[in-house]
C-alpha cells in the first residue's frame, strides 16, 4: 500500500511565505502545480499570495492529509504537537538542524520522531528536500520545478543531488514516478521507501543514491526480496577507518568491497556515475530482461568496433550472423556490407536498409538483443528509421537499444520518437553496454 | 578473542570442515610420535593466541622429511615464547586459496574467496558475499576470481573440483554467520587431485 501522504488531497504548509528566495515560497510554488487543496500557516502574516493564512494548523477546519514544515528548528517541536492535535495524515519536515548537526540536534529529532510514532503519524525527514510524485501531480519539495512524469523512482540520501538530477533531466525523455529525499530518516526509513516504491504501480525501476546505512542486513534482505529492479550508486567509497584487524581477510575486506558485493548479491545493478544511473534505469524501466547475445546493426564501422570492445569488456558477446540471414538480405544490401556482426550496412543506409537488416537479424534464434547505431550522414533519416525500429520491437518482442549519435535537430527528432516508444538511446557506443548488461542481469 | 587449538578444531568439526591430519603436541617427544603416526613429510608450526602472524616470529617450518629434521625444527619452535604447543600437520602440496570472513559493521558476517599464496594481498584476487550463502552463490564466487583457472589443471597442475570448493564455502559461510565470528581465515586452503585441505585456521570471536 502506498501511504496516503504520497497522494494528499489537502496540504498545510507551515512556514508559508511570499518572501523571495525562501524555502517556504519554493514549496508553495511547487505545490500549486498540483491539485491538492493548500492551506497556509504563518502566524506573522494574515495573507499569503492573497489567500488566508492561519495562525496555527489547529485553526484549520478541514482535515489535513499532509503537513509540510519549513520553519526554524527551534520551533519545529511545538508545531509537531499541533500537527498531532490536528491528527494530520502525515508530517514532512524540510527544516535542517537535527541529527546531522550533532548530539543536541539528535535529541531534538528523537523527541519529535517519538511523539509522531506514538501518535501513529508517518514522518518524512527532517532535513530533506521533500517528496514528489509526478503521476498524481504532487510536488511537496523545494526542488527546481517539476520533473517529467515517468516510471523511474529516485530515492536519494542527498537532497541537493535530487535538485541537480531534476534540473539535468529536463532535456531528457525519461521521467519519474516518485522522487523521495530521505533526509535524516527519523520516521520513514530508506528501507520503508524502497518497499513503498516496490508497491507503486507506476514505478518500473528504483534508482538509489546511497551514502550510509545503519541497518545493512535489513537493507540487504529487503533489496533481495522486492520484485522491482534496482540501480544504485554508492557515495563515500574512500576508506575512512581501518579498525584493528588481525586476519588476512580483514585487511582485504574494505567497506566498499563489501557494499558492492552486497548489492551484487541482492541483484542490484551498481553504477559509478549519475549519468550511468539513468542510462541503466531507463533501460530497466522500458525493456524486458534479456540474454547476453547481442546483434549490432550500424552505418559506421568505427562505432561498431567501439561497441564490440565495450560489450566484451562487460561480459557480453556478439551473436553470429547466420548464413541464411546473409542469403535473405544480400541483394538488398550495399555490395560492401560487412556480412558479419557488427552488421555494417554502410554509410548511405536509408530506413529501408536498416529495417531489412534489423528485422532479419532479430529473427535469428541466437539473438537476444539488438543495438542499432546511427551516424548522421547526408542521406540518413533518423525519424523514419526510428519509426521502423519501434515497429520491429513490437514484432519481435526482443529488446532494442539505440546509439543515434549526435545532437542536431534531425537526430534529436529520431531519438525523441524512439524514447517516447520506450527504446532507450545512448549518445555513444560505450554507453550502451552497461544498460544491456543490466538487462542481462534483470530479475 | 583468538580461539586456541582445541576450540578451533571443535568448531571446524561442528561444521564438518575437514583438515589434513593435524595434531597438537605439547613437547618435543610428543611431536616426534605425532609425526611418525601422521607420516612424513610434515609441517611444524607454533600454536599461540599471542602471535597474530606466525611467520613474523618464524613460527612455521615446512617440508620436514624425517625425524632428524623434525628434531631440529621442534627444538627451534619450542624456543619461541608464549606458545601453547607445536602443531604437526601432514604436508599438502597443490594450489593455494584463501577463504575468510569478516564481520562487517554494516552487513554483519561476510564470506570471502581468494587466490592464495604470498601474492594474495598484492593482487587482491578476491570475491565477497554476505554470509550465509547457498551453493549457487558459492559457484558464482568461484567464477568471479581470476584464480579459478588454477582449479582447472592450469599448466599441468592439479584438477580441483569446483563443487567441493563451493561446499567448503557454504560451510564456512554458515560457520561465520551462525557463530557470529569477528574474523576468520582459512589460509591457505590447498587443493590437489585428491581434494581440498584447510591447512591453517584462524578464528576470532
Amino acid at each position: 500500500m502506498i501511504p496516503e501522504i504520497f497522494n494528499p488531497k489537502s496540504i498545510a504548509i507551515i512556514g508559508a511565505t511570499e518572501r523571495e528566495n525562501s524555502v517556504g515560497r519554493g514549496i508553495i510554488e511547487n505545490l500549486k502545480s498540483g491539485s491538492a487543496e493548500l492551506f497556509y500557516v504563518n502566524p506573522s502574516s494574515k495573507k499569503v499570495f492573497g489567500e488566508k493564512s492561519y495562525n496555527r494548523i489547529t485553526d484549520i477546519e478541514e482535515d489535513i492529509d499532509l503537513a509540510v514544515i519549513a520553519i526554524p528548528k527551534e520551533i519545529v517541536s511545538e508545531v509537531v504537537d499541533d500537527c498531532i492535535e490536528k491528527k494530520v495524515g502525515g508530517v514532512l519536515i524540510v527544516s535542517a538542524g537535527f541529527a546531522e548537526t550533532g548530539e543536541e540536534g539528535k535529541k531534538r529529532q528523537d523527541e519529535i520522531a517519538e511523539k509522531l510514532s506514538k501518535a501513529g503519524i508517518p514522518l518524512v525527514g527532517p532535513n530533506c528536500l521533500g517528496i514528489l510524485r509526478p503521476p498524481v501531480g504532487l510536488n511537496a519539495s523545494f526542488a527546481p520545478g517539476n520533473p517529467k512524469n515517468g516510471d523511474i523512482c529516485l530515492i536519494s540520501q542527498s537532497g541537493a543531488l535530487i535538485d541537480s538530477i531534476i534540473d539535468g533531466a529536463k532535456e531528457e525523455n525519461y521521467g519519474f514516478s516518485l522522487i523521495i529525499s530521505v533526509g535524516n530518516a527519523a520516521g520513514l526509513s530508506l528501507i520503508d521507501y524502497i518497499k513503498i516504491a516496490d508497491e507503486d504501480p507506476s514505478t518500473k525501476v528504483i534508482a538509489l543514491y546511497i551514502e550510509g546505512v545503519d541497518k545493512g542486513r535489513e537493507l540487504f534482505n529487503c533489496l533481495k526480496k522486492i520484485k522491482t529492479p534496482v540501480v544504485a550508486i554508492k557515495g563515500g567509497k574512500s576508506e575512512k577507518s581501518k579498525k584493528a584487524i588481525c586476519s588476512h581477510t580483514g585487511s582485504l575486506a574494505g567497506e566498499h568491497e563489501i557494499f558492492s558485493a552486497a548489492l551484487r548479491q541482492a541483484e542490484v545493478e551498481e553504477v559509478d556515475t549519475l549519468s550511468q544511473l539513468f542510462d541503466v534505469s531507463k533501460a530497466l524501466a522500458w525493456q524486458s530482461a534479456t540474454g547476453d547475445r547481442v546483434a549490432v546493426v550500424t552505418n559506421g564501422g568505427g562505432a561498431g568496433v567501439l561497441l564490440t570492445d565495450q560489450l566484451y569488456e562487460d561480459g557480453l558477446k556478439l551473436a553470429e550472423l547466420n548464413q541464411d540471414t546473409i542469403e535473405k538480405i544480400e541483394n538488398k544490401m550495399h555490395p560492401d556490407y560487412s556480412k558479419s556482426n557488427p552488421l555494417d550496412i554502410v554509410g548511405d543506409a536509408l530506413p529501408e536498409r536498416y529495417e531489412i537488416a534489423a528485422d532479419n537479424f532479430l529473427a535469428q534464434e541466437n539473438v537476444d538483443v539488438l543495438v542499432v547505431i546511427m551516424t548522421l550522414q547526408v542521406m540518413t533519416d533518423p525519424l523514419e528509421t526510428a519509426k521502423r525500429l519501434v515497429k520491429l520491437k513490437e514484432k519481435h518482442q526482443k529488446p532494442i537499444l539505440t546509439v543515434f549519435m549526435g545532437a542536431g535537430k534531425e537526430t534529436t527528432e529520431g531519438i525523441d520518437f524512439l524514447e517516447e516508444n520506450k527504446i532507450p538511446n545512448y549518445s555513444h557506443p560505450k554507453r550502451v553496454a552497461k544498460p544491456i548488461k543490466a538487462l542481462n542481469n534483470k530479475r | 578473542m583468538i580461539l586456541g587449538y582445541k576450540k578451533r578444531e571443535e568448531l571446524l568439526k561442528k561444521y564438518n570442515l575437514k583438515r589434513p591430519p593435524t595434531e597438537l603436541s605439547l613437547n618435543p617427544k610428543q611431536a616426534v610420535e605425532v609425526a611418525k603416526r601422521i607420516g612424513f613429510p610434515v609441517v611444524a608450526k607454533i600454536s599461540s593466541d599471542k602471535h597474530l602472524h606466525r611467520t613474523e616470529v618464524d613460527g612455521v617450518i615446512v617440508g620436514i622429511e624425517n625425524e632428524e629434521e623434525l628434531g631440529e625444527a621442534v627444538e627451534k619452535l619450542f624456543r619461541i615464547e608464549d606458545i601453547e604447543g607445536i602443531i604437526i600437520q601432514k604436508q599438502i602440496t597443490g594450489r593455494e586459496f584463501i577463504i575468510g570472513s569478516k564481520n562487517d559493521q554494516v552487513f554483519g558476517p561476510t564470506i570471502m574467496l581468494g587466490t592464495g599464496g604470498i601474492m594474495v594481498e598484492l593482487f587482491k584476487d578476491v570475491s565477497f558475499r554476505i554470509a550465509p550463502i547457498d551453493k549457487n552463490e558459492a559457484l558464482k564466487m568461484i567464477e568471479e576470481i581470476k584464480g579459478k583457472k588454477l582449479l582447472e589443471g592450469f599448466r599441468g597442475g592439479p584438477k580441483i573440483k569446483k563443487d567441493e570448493l563451493a561446499d567448503l564455502l557454504v560451510k564456512a559461510s554458515r560457520l561465520s554467520f551462525e557463530e557470529n565470528v569477528k574474523e576468520l581465515d582459512f589460509n591457505p586452503v590447498i587443493g590437489n587431485d585428491h581434494g581440498l585441505y584447510i591447512c591453517d585456521v584462524k578464528i576470532v570471536l
